[in-house]
């Protein structure tokens, strides 16, 4: 029988309906029904049964209605009733192909009244607007209480970690406008933050994260491009945020009476006006980039396509490209594939770091102890091959262990990276310069401690590059290069170290002007028999910086000493390679890690003291005339035409040593803060990488000594600190 | 199911969690257990007995509808309970879930009482 299956479902939907206890459609039966008469109208189009389908769907109305409150069970029960009874009469006068001439109309008008949705519109159409949801519950009120210490101090810590976590994923999101993973990944967040700023009544937080999830809320549906405007707005709200978040934490801390509330009203409106700002062609050139590197297109070929005003600028470049025959849709859709990136997802767990911390010392511990049980006398003298091959079996378990647990605090170099990527987008707006940022090595891992440590120094140097290196696009056409400059961040492990190289495309450094200035400024007699690499080095030099004008001459130069000293306060060092008119690569070296250190083991006396290696610059055993006494100076020693301070390590430490003179003894000369000065040890034991240990909080203001480490014998030495033994030195 | 009974909770953030598990606790629930995704609340959903599920709508691999599709689908897991929790009522949403076979839902902010109200209806429900 034609109309079976339809008198089936109705009579199903009415015997459910039937069931229900009172007048109530309860969550679950709810969403029988909603499948019932989903199929029905289905069911309905297909036969060619109109009213029926109408009606089903006015009752699903009716029932979304009801599972959101907005109409009253009672009310609601009552018409789906009359619905079905409708429904059953229309089918049975189908069933004896008599025409049905019950009032449908009169029906639907009842249903539209109590929904306030009109029929023609669909329910998919229709949403409800979101801002009316939002319950305007609280009132205007200027204390701030703290609801739930250890929630708000969860919810600041993880917030946080979103917030940054949304800014990786917009920048990633503008290289790949189209992926609606990355959509999601800055979507979520603010999602969430909403959320919990909901229960915690934070409410500037919670409709600042709304308005935003709102904004990509409309991205995700398609409604929306991502385009640079939506890009700087999700970036700014992000900022807002990020400053309402840290400013609850110093209300936690007592710093503040109570949390920012910054005007956002520019912000808001921006976001209310997205549909009207330009789209700019940043993701555009992207595509050619990579479709000029594959050898699909030439340059030339690609400008002339951008800029072709024929062609409509809402199309995409490859569509323009494969429209006008110069490249097939397999290149384009390679070029495309090239354009995303994959993320790798991982399974992780959050720790909190101290447990992490306090995990990696006591594994420390853990290989000196093995160490030590390794080098007993008894153990040594034993004989028993089992306890030999024992030993020698947890030996490589220890370090194995010591393996793992430093590379536990490990991350991926990638998140300062995209903050570089940003800074550049930023700085290169306000300077009116075209400049493309290229990152590789993303993926190299620093210890997590390290990363806010290089932040400052490597934002100086970006900023410099930018600054300086980089020309006015003017410039760089007139000199034949192309308009958009290249910056280039690249991390690579080298020994224990990790590089992170800054390079530019830019002006390079001009060796001549900044010997003369530095011959000018008395830093150096003369150039000649100076290597590049020394006259580049000199604008680390704290005297080349204080200098403005040096800045037009060289166009380096600001706050390099800063750069250098920060550098070096990390244990690391900067190499500088330059080409005039070509570019400059400044390449730092970073210690992995600020728990381990690389360092000379010296002796004095019976003590023995570990002298970082990155502030060695020579040892030597200084000739008899080396040595003079200066009046007003002190002791110093000739090191190569230059007379450095003599400084002797016992007279400081208060203990004896084996030598009075220092030409029997051996001398090391640290550098510290651009000045040298020699350290007078009785014997150099060779070099270790130690673990760095605190000395406690007792002993932790102790001038000359950053630290101690156990030592490969299980003896104690202290980690000598150049820069504060320097100054013990001179009192 | 009572007091004692086994909650998951799932959400892909942990202040969240921590505020739904601090509710339950207020209402005597102490047996929670947590994941941070649908992914993750099937493999508990299957490594433990669980007698009620308290998901979030939003989340990354695995969205809450898709947790509740998976476990309707499940032939063990089917009969479980399953609150939904969303940020509004968006129509489209809820009546995505209720199609999918939700419980009930509930939106964000809620309080002791109204996730109260919600389990021990939707309780009351599967004891019949």
């Amino acid at each position: 029988m034609k109309y079976e299956k339809i008198t089936s479902i109705i009579n199903d939907i009415a015997s459910n309906f039937l069931c229900l206890d009172d007048l109530h459609v309860d969550v679950p039966t709810t969403g029988i029904f909603l499948n019932q008469l989903e199929s029905l109208i289905a069911e309905g189009d297909a036969h060619g049964v109109g009213p029926l389908s109408r009606i089903a769907h006015g009752l699903s109305i009716l029932l979304e209605k009801m599972v959101l409150n907005s109409v009253s069970q009672e009310e609601g029960c009552r018409s789906f009733e009359k619905g079905i009874t409708v429904m059953q009469e229309i089918t049975s006068s189908f069933e004896k192909n008599e025409y049905y001439d019950g009032d449908v109309d009169s029906f639907m008008e009842s249903l539209t009244a109590l929904t306030g949705v009109a029929e023609a519109i669909s329910s998919e159409a229709y949403q409800i607007p979101v801002t009316d949801v939002i319950p305007e519950e609280e009132q205007e009120d200027d204390r701030f209480e703290v609801q739930d210490e250890s929630l708000l101090k969860d919810f600041i810590t993880e917030g946080l970690e979103y917030i940054s976590e949304i800014e990786v994923n917009v920048l990633n999101l503008e290289q790949n406008p189209e992926d609606k993973d990355y959509i999601n990944a800055v979507f979520r967040p603010f999602h969430s933050i909403k959320g919990v700023a909901s229960f915690l009544d934070l409410k500037e937080i919670r409709e600042l994260a709304h308005n935003l999830e709102t904004l990509l809320d409309r991205v995700r549906s398609g409604e929306l491009p991502v385009n640079s405007a939506l890009i700087d707005i999700i970036l700014d709200g992000a900022d807002v945020l990020k400053d309402m978040i840290e400013s609850l934490k110093e209300v936690l801390e007592g710093t503040r009476s109570h949390p920012l509330r910054p005007d956002t009203a520019e912000l808001q409106s921006r976001i209310q006006n997205i549909d009207r700002s330009v789209d700019d062609d940043g993701e555009i050139k992207k595509l050619g980039a990579i479709l000029i590197q594959d050898g699909a297109i030439s340059e030339d070929l690609l400008e002339e396509t951008l800029h072709d005003p024929a062609k409509s600028t809402t199309k995409r470049i490859g569509e323009k490209l494969i429209e006008d025959g110069k490249v097939t849709p397999k290149q384009v859709s390679k070029a495309l594939r090239k354009q995303v990136q994959q993320t790798t997802a991982t399974n992780t767990i959050r720790v909190d770091v101290k447990k992490l911390d306090d995990l990696i010392d006591m594994i420390g511990e853990l290989v000196i102890t093995q160490a030590m049980i390794k080098q007993n006398q008894t153990i040594l003298k034993s004989s028993d091959r089992k306890l030999v091959s024992d030993i020698s079996q947890l030996a490589s378990i220890t370090s194995e262990l010591q393996r793992t647990s430093t590379s536990l605090r490990m991350i991926p170099i990638k998140q300062t990276f995209q903050r570089m990527a940003r800074l550049v987008r930023d700085l290169t707006k306000n300077v009116g310069k075209n400049v493309t940022i290229n990152l590789s090595g993303e993926e190299t891992e620093i210890d997590r401690n390290m990363v806010e440590e290089i932040y400052n120094p490597l934002v100086h140097m970006i900023r410099n590059s930018v600054d300086h290196g980089i020309e006015t696009p003017d410039e760089r056409i007139k000199s034949g290069k192309p308009e958009k400059g290249l910056i280039g961040l690249r991390a690579y492990h080298k020994g224990g170290n990790i590089v992170i190289e800054i390079t530019d495309d830019g002006r390079g450094l001009k060796r001549d002007k900044l010997a003369k200035k530095a011959i000018e400024k008395g830093l150096i007699k003369s150039a000649d028999n100076m290597s590049d690499h020394e006259i580049f080095k000199l604008i680390f030099h704290p005297g080349f910086s204080t200098a403005e004008k040096v800045t037009d001459v060289s166009g380096r130069g600001v706050g390099m000493d800063v750069v250098k000293q920060a550098v070096e306060k990390l244990r690391g060092k900067i190499e500088i390679s330059s080409t005039e008119g070509k570019g400059t690569t400044f390449a730092t070296h970073f210690p992995l890690t600020m728990a381990i250190i690389d360092g000379m083991i010296v002796r004095v006396g019976q003590e023995k003291y570990i002298i970082p290696a990155t502030a060695i610059r020579q040892l030597l055993r200084p000739l008899n005339t080396a040595y003079n006494n200066v009046v007003g100076k002190g002791e110093m020693l000739n090191v190569m035409g230059n007379l450095l301070p003599l400084v002797r390590l016992n007279d400081i430490f208060n203990i004896e040593s084996a030598y009075k003179n220092p030409w029997e003894a051996l001398v090391v000369v640290v550098e510290a803060e651009n000045r040298s000065k020699c350290l007078m040890v009785d014997e150099v034991l060779g070099k270790e990488e130690v673990v760095i240990k605190g000395l406690g909080d007792g002993l932790k203001d102790i001038k000359g000594v950053s630290g101690g480490a156990i030592l490969g014998d299980g003896n104690v030495g202290l980690i000598l600190d150049p820069e504060s033994l320097f100054v013990l030195s001179e009192n | 199911m009572d007091k004692s009974s086994k909650i998951l909770v799932v959400d892909d953030f942990a202040t969240m969690r921590k505020v739904i598990r601090n509710l339950l606790k207020q209402i005597g629930f102490e047996n929670i257990a947590e994941a941070e995704d649908g992914e993750m609340a099937l493999k508990e959903l299957k490594s433990q007995h669980i007698s009620f599920i308290i998901s979030d709508w939003n989340m990354p691999n695995m969205t809450g509808l898709d947790l509740l599709k998976a476990v309707r689908a499940d032939g063990d897991l089917c009969k479980t309970p399953f609150l939904m929790v969303t940020a509004e009522a968006l129509q489209d949403n809820v009546v995505q879930a209720v199609k999918a076979g939700v419980d009930n839902y509930i939106v964000k902010p809620f309080t002791a009482d109204v996730l109260n109200e919600k389990i021990t209806g939707i309780i009351a429900k599967y004891k019949k």
